[in-house]
């Protein structure tokens, strides 16, 4: 039975065969770029500190590190 | 009030029993019964040979009968038209009234109007609970278990029988006593009553039977079912089970010695067999101390369509009175249950699953819990159900929660195991909330530790060379 009711069968958006792997990818890029934050943070002082920088590197690694730990939770089993 | 809803039961009660006595030139020409006694459960299967009498007219439909000592105990009526001898079409059973002098009453619609001086063949299937009673209900370890069952030697209806025989099969060929009523014949596990010829309406005759019956009197007191549904992929099915078994009841004390050493104990429940969907995938056995390692899955090939066979062996084996308590979970791809167009969405499961073989379920508390934001909720029931007050579920990154259908369901047996269907609308967009959430979580964290880096919080002011001199 592939329609019922005149509707077609629901795919989620990613197919959660790859959600380990996407896991892996968007942490390695996410860590990368935390850790590019945090060395950026602590070999810096507030003069030679460029703002826009840092926010440009907050959010990539934010972006990065956010869908990949939302990707974790879906491959452990926690579905949200 | 109270009085008005009280007359207007009333009323509404007669004009059903006006209707369903209308059909008095209907007249079963021949009836064939088979009560079936091998389980907890009595299964009544009567093939019946309807004829029309009347010189004009047509009916639309037959009235079933359940005799007034039976009518609480009904789980389950269903009826299929019969050509020759295969099973055709379902037909529509619906309940017109039950009480204590005539027994309950339910209407059969035909497939096809049923026109004068004709006749019609139709099959009623009625599974009913809680009359195999043990006797004596306490019986010790080494004993075996007798059951008594009492029932009518007529065909218990409305209208006036022609010709009929009943069958009992039961779950072994060792009587205690059966009732007798010529003509009677007993071979092996089967006895046969009648042929019966012209018996008057409402006619009732005691049949009872004392046998021994050693199936497993397995009883659900209570299950909890949980289904959650997450549209990234997912349908995640838990089923929390009190379980009792409820034949007759251990007398003295549980030897572990005599139970390994002989076959002793045979009514009583070592394992059983739970069937879950071909796609069940990441199967769980527990308790409230742990994972029950006494369990055995077997999976099928995948193409062939079969369940997936969980073999459950509680921590102790169950005696009569003994009881057991387990959750069982596994998790469902969305694809196969979960439809969509659009932003309409409709989800098909099974609103009950099977337990164990002959299951009783008392009582059954079905959650489902549709993704959140999901609105417009509609239930369609595949039986009547009594659907409670829908809940809020909060579980990981939700945020307003996700909406619960909350079902309840009394006594169900394995005629129940049938698909809801739940429609709802969800706009897809929705779907990026939640990974959002998580990046901006994250990006105030960042944003923390800019702003903080932007402080100063050296008890000395700190001196312009010393920057410099880096």
């Amino acid at each position: 039975m592939s329609s019922f009711e005149g509707m077609a069968r629901y795919v989620s958006p990613i197919n959660p065969a790859v959600y380990p792997k996407m896991t892996f990818l968007l942490m390695v890029i996410g860590l990368f770029f935390t850790a590019w934050f945090i060395v950026y943070e602590v070999t810096t002082n507030k003069k030679t500190r460029n703002l826009a920088k840092e926010f440009f590197m907050a959010a990539i690694a934010s972006v990065f590190m956010g869908s990949g730990v939302f990707f974790l939770l879906l491959s452990v089993g926690i579905y949200v | 009030m109270k009085i008005l809803s009280l007359i207007c039961c009333i009323l509404l009660g007669t004009v059903a029993l006006i209707q369903a006595d209308s059909n008095a030139d209907l007249i079963n020409a021949k009836v064939d019964r088979t009560i079936d006694l091998t389980s907890h459960l009595v299964r009544v299967t009567s093939l019946i040979t309807v004829e029309n009498k009347a010189t004009s007219g047509s009916l639309k439909s037959y009235t079933y009968t359940v005799e007034p000592a039976h009518a609480k105990s009904v789980a389950f009526v269903g009826a299929h038209s019969v050509e020759g001898k295969k099973q055709k079409a379902k037909l529509n059973v619906v309940e017109v009234s039950k009480d204590s002098e005539r027994g309950s009453l339910y209407r059969v619609d035909f497939s096809e109007e049923l026109s004068a001086g004709k006749s019609a063949q139709i099959q009623v299937e009625v599974v009913l609970f809680g009359l195999v009673r043990p006797y004596p209900e306490e019986i010790s370890q080494h004993e075996k278990q007798l059951v008594v069952f009492k029932g009518n030697h007529f065909y218990y209806s409305l209208y006036p029988t022609r010709s009929q025989t009943t069958s009992v099969n039961l779950a072994s060929d060792k009587t205690e006593s059966y009732s007798q009523l010529k003509p009677t014949s007993k071979s092996d596990s089967t006895i046969t009553y009648g042929p019966y010829e012209s018996s008057k309406p409402f006619e009732q005759n005691e049949l009872s039977v004392h046998f021994e019956n050693s199936s497993p009197f397995l009883t659900v007191t209570n299950l909890h079912r949980i289904i959650e549904v997450s549209l990234w992929g997912n349908i995640a099915v838990e089923e929390t089970i009190d379980m009792s078994h409820t034949g007759a009841k251990l007398k003295g004390s549980f030897s572990r010695f005599d139970y390994m050493r002989r076959q002793g104990g045979q009514s009583s429940v070592k394992a059983f067999k739970t069937l879950l969907p071909t796609a069940a995938a990441d199967v769980y056995y527990r308790d409230e101390i742990g994972n029950i390692s006494t369990s055995n899955l077997r999976v099928p090939s995948k193409s062939k369509g079969e369940p997936v066979e969980l073999e459950l062996r509680p921590r102790f084996p169950l005696f009569g009175g003994w009881k057991t308590h387990y959750t069982v979970g596994y998790n469902l791809p969305v694809y196969q249950y979960l439809h969509n167009s659009g932003s309409n969405f409709a989800l098909k499961v099974k609103l009950l699953d099977h337990v164990y073989d002959d299951q009783l379920i008392e009582n059954a508390d079905i959650k489902i819990i549709l993704p959140e934001y999901a609105s417009n909720i509609e239930v369609v029931a595949p039986y009547k159900v009594d659907r409670r007050p829908d809940q809020k579920h909060f579980t990981y990154l939700d945020t307003v929660g996700r909406p619960v259908v909350v079902i309840n369901k009394k006594y169900a047996v394995e005629n129940h195991v049938q698909d809801i269907k739940i429609k709802f609308t969800y706009n897809k967009l929705m779907l990026i909330q939640k990974p959002i959430l998580v990046i901006v979580f994250f990006f105030v964290l960042f944003f923390a530790a800019i702003l903080i880096s932007k402080f100063d919080f050296s008890i000395v002011p700190q001196v312009q060379e010393h920057a410099k001199s880096d």
